[in-house]
């Protein structure tokens, strides 16, 4: 194999590493303020792939406009869920899970039932292919990846300089001193969960198109998504950085030299032998 | 007074429950069992055939229903979704023969969930029809299992041939099927093939069901050259995605994809020009005049009123299918699953819509189970499928000779 297909794998690790990252960080957000492991997050993603069906394909919407929808939408919708469901189990580890569970089956069967049975093709956003010395690459793929990298960017810059954003670290850092300090943890803990879901929609929009929207899209999302958050250590938001970088590439080079169970068996195997080390994982709190 | 009230309803409450029981005087239901993956990749092949076998019944219901000595049976179709998993299989199968007692299952797609299904079915001598691929699934010693529609074993020779006569320079093919029964089946059929027509098989790669994206695998494939790249048993969705991600690293030779029984699915999501020179077997233009018969024009235009798609090639084999065994049920006057089974294969051949219809193949699986109709070539050109040529099966051409599609 020569040097341009090992750049040709590594832009396409990139991608998907991205892409894991933007759907691994609203969970590890949720995790992080709400103290909640959100199963149902898959389905988020699940909701934006239809909604880039329902609005791009459809409604012939443009396609930034429809990441925006599906963010505020599905973020909204979220925020909903939030209040009527999740508010009660904030800090309860299991009952929220197993809700969470019943969410899962709740929202993949409803849009079943609304959308049928059949896989849904999305058209491609950015049709071409350009050549790169030789090597062929979509168009698609890379400005997915460009507005994963964005997206990330966007998030960092939000966490980090925004005024909610603060709140949100000041909760995870100490909750009781943070509404002594007059933080609404009720409001910041809906936005949070909007926020993550909205991030999972997003990702649902980049990748409809360039694979397709079916209602059971986010099972395969929501296990790697839980092995990057517990790669990077749970409620990390660097090390979720770091797990999805990581699992991209394993999951694309490796398989590149290694049938996929290999794969499989090497990702659990090195999560195994780094939780024995370091239970909090690469980058997570004691 | 109250007296008579009472008689006349509790006379009226008998009737009503005895009259839609069994063995009652408004007729029977017969009801057939459907275990199939009704959503996800596979669906077009579980949905097809689900809709192909209610067409047959709602035909039969529409003239009263099955008449078998004098005893009229309306027939009722109970599907479930095993979402192509073998575990689901096993479980709806099951729950279809011991809960809801069917004695016939007709609906069922995916050669590891086939597996799963028959466990239960021969062991409790139920018909079972499906389109599950698998050399296993069919045998002297599940006298009970048909298959409807082609698999590898009675059409790769044929169709690796016809592709090698429009290159006839390909030297080289790589599969990429998926990694169980149906899809080794898949792909060592037309390795198979190809090797007697002296093409390498330079890669021959297998992925799981869930699997989405396919850049490394293709990475690994398309790094061998190959002349012909062959999608085997891959569902309609995932296949789309593998064209589509192949064109965009620049492969742009031939496909072949012996298993795209609805290629309208993959050609929306792999685009017009990934889906180039796609070479198919189970899937042709049934409403071009060039091989097909009126009465398969006239059934698809049925199916495409009533349902406003595409209808998966399994589905059609399902319907036909379904209507040689309802007649066979009709002709002995027998709903026994073992009479039924021996009277198919006894009173062939079948004139049906797909041309003439025979149950053979027995030189693979030591029973002739196998539904073999004329095979149609297609290719698909500018989105479109192009229908390109015929050919019967040895066991079909003994039968009917050199039967031709009326021009």
């Amino acid at each position: 194999m020569g040097t341009q297909e090992i750049l040709a794998i590594l832009l396409n690790s990139l991608m998907l590493g991205m892409l894991y990252i933007l759907i691994a960080m609203g969970l590890t957000l949720v995790y992080s303020i709400l103290e909640i492991v959100n199963f149902a997050h898959g389905e988020f993603y699940m909701l934006g792939g239809f909604t880039s069906y329902v609005f791009f394909s459809q409604l012939h919407v443009n396609y930034f406009l429809t990441m925006l929808l599906a963010f505020v939408l599905i973020g909204g919708f979220a925020v909903i869920i939030e209040k009527l469901i999740f508010k009660r189990y904030r800090e309860q580890i299991l009952p929220a899970f197993m809700v969470s569970l019943g969410l899962v089956w709740i929202l993949s069967e409803s849009m079943r039932l609304i959308f049928g049975n059949w896989d849904k093709s999305v058209p491609v956003a950015f049709p071409g292919i350009i050549k790169i010395g030789g090597l062929s690459f979509s168009v698609e793929r890379l400005i997915v990846t460009i507005m994963g990298a964005i997206l990330i960017a966007l998030l960092y810059i939000f966490i980090r300089f925004t005024k909610t954003g603060r709140a949100m670290r000041a909760i995870t850092q100490d909750k009781d001193a943070a509404l002594l300090q007059g933080v609404n943890i009720d409001f910041i803990c809906s936005i949070a969960f909007g926020v993550g879901c909205g991030l999972a929609a997003i990702a649902g929009v980049l990748l409809g198109s360039v694979f397709y929207v079916s209602s059971t899209m986010g099972a395969p999302v929501i296990m790697k998504s839980f092995i990057i958050i517990i790669l990077g250590g749970l409620g990390s938001i660097p090390g979720c950085l770091l797990g999805g970088l990581i699992l991209g590439f394993i999951d694309n080079f490796a398989s590149v030299f290694l049938t996929v169970p290999k794969v499989t068996i090497i990702t659990f195997a090195m999560i195994f032998v780094l939780l024995i080390f370091r239970p909090r994982g690469l980058l997570g709190h004691e | 007074m109250k007296k008579v009230i009472c008689i006349f309803t509790g006379l009226l409450i008998v009737a009503m429950f005895g009259g839609f029981g069994p063995g009652s005087a408004f007729g029977e239901t017969l009801v057939i069992g459907g275990d199939a993956p009704l959503s996800g990749p596979a669906a077009s092949w579980g949905i097809g055939q689900a809709r192909g076998v209610q067409m047959a019944m709602d035909e039969i219901n529409a003239k009263g229903g099955l008449n078998i000595k004098g005893k009229k049976y309306t027939l009722k179709l109970v599907s479930y979704d095993n979402k192509a998993q073998a575990n689901e299989a096993a479980s709806i199968a099951n729950k279809l023969i011991y809960s809801e007692k069917v004695k016939y299952i007709m609906v069922a797609a995916v050669g590891a969930t086939g597996r799963a299904i028959q466990t239960v079915t021969v062991r409790n001598n139920v018909f079972f029809s499906f389109s599950c691929w698998g050399k296993m699934l069919l045998g002297p010693k599940k006298p009970l299992n048909f298959r409807f529609g082609f698999s590898p074993y009675e059409m790769s020779d044929a169709y690796v041939q016809a592709v090698k006569k429009i290159y006839p320079n390909a030297k080289t093919i790589a599969t990429i099927s998926p990694n169980d029964t149906s899809g080794w089946d898949g792909a060592k059929g037309d390795i198979r093939a190809a090797k007697k027509l002296g093409i390498k098989c330079v890669a021959e790669e297998y992925y799981e069901r869930d699997q989405t994206d396919f850049h490394a695998t293709l990475t690994r494939i398309l790094s061998k050259k190959p002349d012909i790249l062959d999608l085997a048993t891959s569902p309609m969705s995932t296949g789309g995605v593998i064209l589509k991600q192949a064109y965009e690293m620049g492969y742009k030779g031939p496909k072949a994809w012996n298993a795209c029984s609805m290629a309208s699915v993959a050609i929306k999501i792999a685009g017009k020009e990934a889906a180039e020179d796609l070479f198919l077997c189970v899937n042709w233009n049934y409403l071009s005049p060039k091989f097909t018969l009126p009465a398969l024009r006239e059934a698809i235009k049925k199916y495409e009123d009533k349902y406003k798609e595409d209808w998966d090639y399994y589905g059609i084999c399902a319907y036909a299918g379904a209507q040689i065994v309802f007649s066979n049920m009709q002709k002995i006057h027998s709903i026994d699953p073992a009479k039924v089974a021996k009277a198919m294969v006894a009173n062939q051949p079948y004139d049906t819509f797909l041309g003439p219809v025979v149950f053979g193949n027995a030189e693979v699986y030591g029973v002739p189970h196998a539904m073999l109709h004329p095979l149609v070539l297609s290719r698909v050109h500018n989105g479109q499928l192009e229908n390109m040529s015929f050919g019967l099966h040895p066991d079909l051409a003994k039968v009917v000779g050199d039967w031709k599609f009326p021009q």
